[in-house]
């Protein structure tokens, strides 16, 4: 499930805005409780109602609104995916690397390229290894080729492996308009 | 000595298993503050989600409301009642013949004949311009995709019901013209022209025509393949001197039929939405194989000149269409594109009125004469 929101459409800007007002007055259920008020309740949904009538009245508003989120979300995402490698790399490698795996920090000066063979033609499509037959998932399929290959420790990757493919957005999909590939 | 490899291997393996759980249990660990940052975007991605899909109706892709036709390549299903998306949600509904709405062409004063921009792409059956234009019925004959050499024959088909109508060809300057030339259109096949010589003669290829379709997976080029069409066809190339030959000879096939019919034909450009703008025109000069010679009107002028030899009347989008009145991102009209639309086929229909009676004028005047004489 990307991070990002999907393209805004009439339905998509409502359902933001619902969703928008409704922890808005969560959030003022909670302050209100918080401060001893008496009806927080009521306040909270009051105040999420009032919050969703406005967004119906001024549908603009919402639309910069969700643009500005999306924002904040593509930057958010492109700074967490960042963080999250550098953690997979300097926790997860260094401590397996040490055990002897291939994959691992390198030394300087060091080439961690491993000569491969030729992959049979069905696993074009996913390079790794031939996919599990009548499973769809990726991670299913990850889960096998470890252990398969002998590469259990990789299972300690997936949450990683998850976590950035939860971080994907549109933008990260975009490629160079003078991109040219020479075959 | 093999087994104590074997099991020094698996040793090995199991200290690295045990490792590794180790280490992403702390990298998760570093990572919760991190992602409780984001989960405001989380919640707010997946309940947007969640609800916009219980909000609307559920979407088809167009695709999906076309059939196989062994004539034309594809055509729009017959009775369909479906939504479809582009940048927006819309109704679309079909009528017995397959063609957007339920008027016959019969009952028709107006019938236009286009691409998806005839088919009313992009908006929902109120607010498409066929039912917009106040004194004329107006029946709409496209489906996306479709290229000139497709909409001529769909105008053959039609020929005997055309007796006395305005027929407005909508001409779609964004790949209509290039589109022309080729003999698929993404996955399917479609009818295109074939060079016979250098005389300006050509013909329409339907051999290849089949319900097989093709692999096509470059969507996320198509708007860069389209756009550098484009812009050789604004410049002096080799493909634009074979586009507007190839155009040249399908406006005569459809002027001829008309006259035939005693329908009145009219050619309505349709501009890309980057021919609209400043900004737009600079990026299409870059694409072209020959910036020197391009001019974003080229296309317009062509067709035009064409159009005045054959005697066919002419309009060019480009002086009533506006860059708002096309979406950012899809290339259709908006609803205010479409109203626009509407005006104009309202003002073209009374013309049309005015030179019928004018043509009456005539014969009764020259029957007069003929009589007094």
């Amino acid at each position: 499930m990307p991070i990002t929101l999907p393209s805004p459409r009439r339905a998509q800007l409502f359902a933001f805005w619902l969703i928008q007002s409704a922890c808005a007055a969560f959030l003022a259920m909670i302050v209100c409780a918080a401060l001893g008020v008496r009806r927080y309740l009521l306040l909270g949904i009051i105040l999420g109602f009032l919050m969703a009538l406005c967004g119906f009245w001024r549908p603009r508003a919402i639309a910069s609104l969700y643009r500005v989120w999306n924002r904040c979300a593509e930057r958010y995402a492109v700074v967490a995916k960042r963080l999250l490698l550098k953690i997979c790399y300097y926790v997860v490698f260094t401590v397996v690397g040490c055990a002897g795996s291939s994959l691992r920090r390198s030394a300087k000066s060091q080439s961690l390229w491993v000569p491969r063979t030729t992959l049979p033609t069905n696993a074009y499509a996913s390079q790794y290894d031939v996919a599990l037959p009548g499973i769809s998932h990726w991670s299913i399929n990850y889960l096998g080729w470890a252990y398969k290959s002998g590469n259990i420790w990789a299972w300690g990757l997936l949450p990683f492996l998850m976590l950035i493919a939860a971080l994907d957005t549109q933008e990260s999909k975009t490629y160079p308009v003078s991109i040219y590939t020479l075959f | 000595m093999l087994f104590s490899m074997v099991e020094t291997s698996n040793r090995r393996n199991a200290v690295r298993g045990a490792l590794a759980l180790f280490s992403s249990l702390l990298g998760l660990i570093l990572i919760i503050p991190i992602a409780a940052l984001g989960l405001p975007f989380w919640i707010a991605a997946l309940g947007t989600r969640f609800i916009a899909r219980l909000l609307e109706p559920q979407i088809v892709a167009w695709q999906s409301i076309v059939d196989y036709d062994p004539t034309l390549g594809w055509k729009p299903k017959a009775n369909v009642d479906v939504h479809c998306c582009t940048e927006e949600v819309f109704h679309v509904t079909t009528g017995a013949d397959g063609w957007r709405g339920r008027l016959g062409v019969a009952e028709s004063s107006i019938v236009v004949l286009g691409d998806s921009f005839a088919f009313g792409y992009g908006v929902s059956d109120v607010e498409m311009f066929a039912g917009l234009v106040p004194n004329a019925r107006v029946k709409a004959i496209g489906a996306p995709g479709y290229n000139l050499v497709q909409e001529l024959l769909v105008l053959r088909q039609l020929s005997s019901e055309l007796a006395g109508k305005l027929v407005v060809w909508f001409v779609f300057l964004g790949n209509d013209l290039g589109d022309n030339l080729y003999p698929y259109m993404q996955i399917y096949r479609t009818p295109f022209l074939r060079r016979v010589d250098h005389t300006g003669n050509w013909k329409i290829e339907t051999s290849h025509l089949s319900p097989k379709t093709r692999p096509y997976r470059f969507g996320k080029w198509h708007e860069q393949i389209t756009r550098e069409m484009l812009a050789d066809l604004c410049s002096s190339t080799y493909l634009s001197e074979r586009a507007y030959s190839a155009c040249e000879f399908l406006i005569r096939e459809a002027q001829q039929l008309c006259q035939r019919q005693r329908a009145l034909l009219c050619v309505l450009t349709i501009p890309d939405p980057a021919q609209l703008s400043p900004e737009g025109r600079a990026r299409l000069q870059a694409c072209s194989s020959d910036p020197g010679s391009f001019d974003a009107a080229l296309p317009d002028r062509w067709i035009s000149e064409i159009c005045s030899k054959l005697g066919v009347v002419f309009v060019a989008g480009q002086d009533h269409l506006r860059r708002d009145d096309f979406r950012q991102l899809d290339r259709h009209w908006t609803d205010k594109g479409h109203q626009r639309i509407a005006e104009l086929l309202e003002e073209l229909y009374r013309c049309h009125g005015k030179q019928a009676q004018a043509a009456d004028d005539l014969n009764s005047c020259t029957r007069q004469t003929t009589t007094g004489g």
